[in-house]
């Protein structure tokens, strides 16, 4: 016990001296270091922020920044504005299909990318393309593409045969929707897919294995086994950030096992011992598949 | 016995039927999705590329080159327009902007992933969610304190401002990368009289250079996207970064320079399509960073 108190009194001198010291309180050490990055954030997020609200409530013009309180009416002014409304809407409609779109490409392009197949890696990397190019750019070639007088999407359409005139992608209503929400869905599904295959990837292959000895089909498998896991490592910077959990024994907690399989049918799995991998699920997903013992 | 054989024989062809049907239904898909990502950067190359007599004529198919492709659009990039000095630009905000990143992000990275004190996961959540705050919100408070720091139309501004999303970003892909690093390796060091600060720089930080240098290229690659504020701070040419300088100096009026635009947009694209996918797989396991361990 001397001998490692007097280690560590050496070892402080060794390290930067008083600084070492004064830095080994968990606390101080920890304020230290986050705090020019709390600093940055409030100065030039947390400020601008509350300005934005302030401008929300107050009659600031770009030429007048003083200015008085007004209430709601700014907020009023909005909704009353039916352009705007129209805005919201479209933004709805936008927003919704396009996530829709890109979880369900996504998911499929993931499947696919986790085969094992010659070229692989090119594949992915031309996969990727999209999401590396800045946003800007890649509008710029779409709206090359979709220019109404030069548009290559149309030559190939109609020379196809599946059309006799190409619409006015950027110029008409629905088109205009049609072909922001494609580039959206373009720009983002290389990025949905890479992060859903981490996801499937990490789901250990026992609990498939265990899962589909105990007859869950295919669509059972992905839906009550895979997806909450998946669901898990999509929120895992959230618990990441919040819950520092990670001395609490998991072990052999019965409440987070997926699968409990009965003993006598254990023989028959590749690698018996491990298949009590123990995995704090969200609550639909625990234990759902017992087997009926 | 004979029937036997036979019977074993049509299932074997059946089965490899099956087997040559799901392998032509997969390359078929998965080049449908290539496509659909990589055509784009086709059009790009085709148009940058193309004479101006090639590219405008409707009769000529516009997939291929009809003429001889010719270097008259990227020799005008370079010779008729800033694109130079915005290259030099985009170097110089986007260093400055990895340097301010790296140096806030590390440390408060480090204490966020392994520290706890008082208020650490909601700081953490706090950083976390800054990310969300979207630039169209913040740009208009945020030219109020450019003016303040006496750098209006000067890229510098956005040396200061992007780390506003750089920092968010880069710190929750960090804390992944230092969750990683056991801490079982810093407790030994501990017990050998090794300060916080020294464990912090002896141990975990040389473990965690390829976090770090993918924390570098995605807070270079963000500043070289960015559009919003860039638009919204700098006017003159000659402070232009490459994006913005792309996009908005190549349009005169209502003349596209399309040639010259899609040579801008593929130099810009492509090293950073190359230096995105190597350090694919460091990204994607920092995002899901130890996520079912």
């Amino acid at each position: 016990m001397a001998e490692v108190a007097r280690t560590r009194s050496v070892g402080f001198r060794a390290t930067g001296g008083w600084i070492g010291h004064f830095l080994d309180s968990e606390k101080v050490f920890g304020y230290v270091l986050v705090a020019p990055a709390v600093a940055y954030i409030v100065l030039l997020v947390g400020y601008p922020f509350a300005i934005a609200l302030w401008f929300t409530v107050s009659n600031a013009t770009v030429a007048h920044p003083i200015a008085n309180f007004t209430g709601l009416t700014n907020l009023v002014a909005v909704l009353d504005d039916g352009i705007f409304r129209r805005a919201l809407i479209n933004t709805f409609i936008f927003t919704l299909t396009s996530q829709a779109l890109q979880m369900v490409l996504g998911t499929i392009l993931a499947f696919l990318l986790l085969r094992k197949f010659r070229g692989r890696r090119i594949a992915r990397a031309l996969i990727m393309i999209p999401f590396t190019i800045p946003i800007a750019i890649g509008a710029m070639a779409w709206t090359w593409m979709l220019n109404p007088t030069y548009s290559v999407i149309n030559w190939v359409l109609v020379h196809a045969g599946l059309l006799t005139q190409g619409p006015n992608w950027l110029g008409e209503e629905y088109p205009a929707m049609f072909s922001i929400i494609l580039v959206n869905v373009w720009r983002n599904l290389p990025f949905t897919a890479i992060v859903l295959t981490a996801g499937i990837s990490a789901v250990p292959q026992e609990i498939i294995e265990a899962a589909s000895l105990d007859g869950a089909s295919w669509l059972v498998r992905w839906r009550k086994v895979m997806v909450p896991i998946i669901a898990r490592v999509h929120l895992h910077r959230h618990d990441r950030c919040l819950a520092h959990d990670e001395r609490q024994p998991r072990g052999c907690d019965a409440r987070h096992r997926l699968v409990c399989v009965p003993d006598g049918r254990r023989r028959g799995i590749a690698r018996p011992g491990r298949h009590d991998v123990a995995l704090p699920l969200p609550g639909h997903a625990r234990g759902r598949h017992r087997h009926p013992s | 016995m004979a029937v036997l054989t036979q019977a074993r024989v049509q299932h074997s062809t059946a089965f490899r039927l099956r087997k040559l049907r799901g392998q032509v239904l997969f390359w078929f898909v998965l080049s449908l999705f290539i496509i659909f990502a990589c055509f784009p950067v086709y059009w790009m190359f085709l148009t940058t590329f193309k004479q101006v007599n090639d590219l405008y004529n409707l009769q000529n198919n516009p997939l291929l080159f009809q003429l001889a492709p010719t270097l008259d659009q990227v020799q005008y990039l370079f010779e008729r327009t800033n694109f130079s000095t915005w290259v030099l630009n985009t170097g110089e905000v986007g260093l400055a902007v990895v340097v301010i990143t790296v140096v806030i992000c590390v440390p408060a990275a480090y204490v966020l992933a392994r520290s706890q004190f008082p208020g650490s996961g909601s700081l953490g959540m706090g950083i976390f969610l800054t990310y969300l705050v979207p630039p169209t919100l913040l740009f208009l408070p945020l030219s109020q304190l450019v003016v303040g720091f006496g750098l209006v139309n000067d890229k510098w501004s956005l040396a200061l401002v992007y780390p506003t999303f750089t920092i968010p970003f880069c710190t929750w892909l960090l804390m992944g990368f230092f969750k990683n690093v056991p801490r079982e390796i810093t407790e030994a060091a501990r017990v050998d009289g090794c300060s916080r600060l020294g464990a912090m720089f002896r141990i975990v930080l040389p473990l965690s250079v390829p976090g770090i240098l993918t924390i570098c290229i995605f807070a270079f690659t963000l500043a070289m996207q960015e559009y919003v504020y860039a638009l919204t701070f700098v006017s003159s040419s000659d402070q232009k970064m490459i994006t913005l300088g792309v996009v908005t100096d190549l349009i005169r009026g209502d003349v596209f320079f399309w040639g010259s635009l899609m040579a801008g947009a593929l130099i810009v694209s492509i090293p950073v399509a190359i230096v995105y996918n190597l350090f694919m797989d460091t990204f994607v396991r920092g995002i899901t960073g130890g996520a079912l361990k």
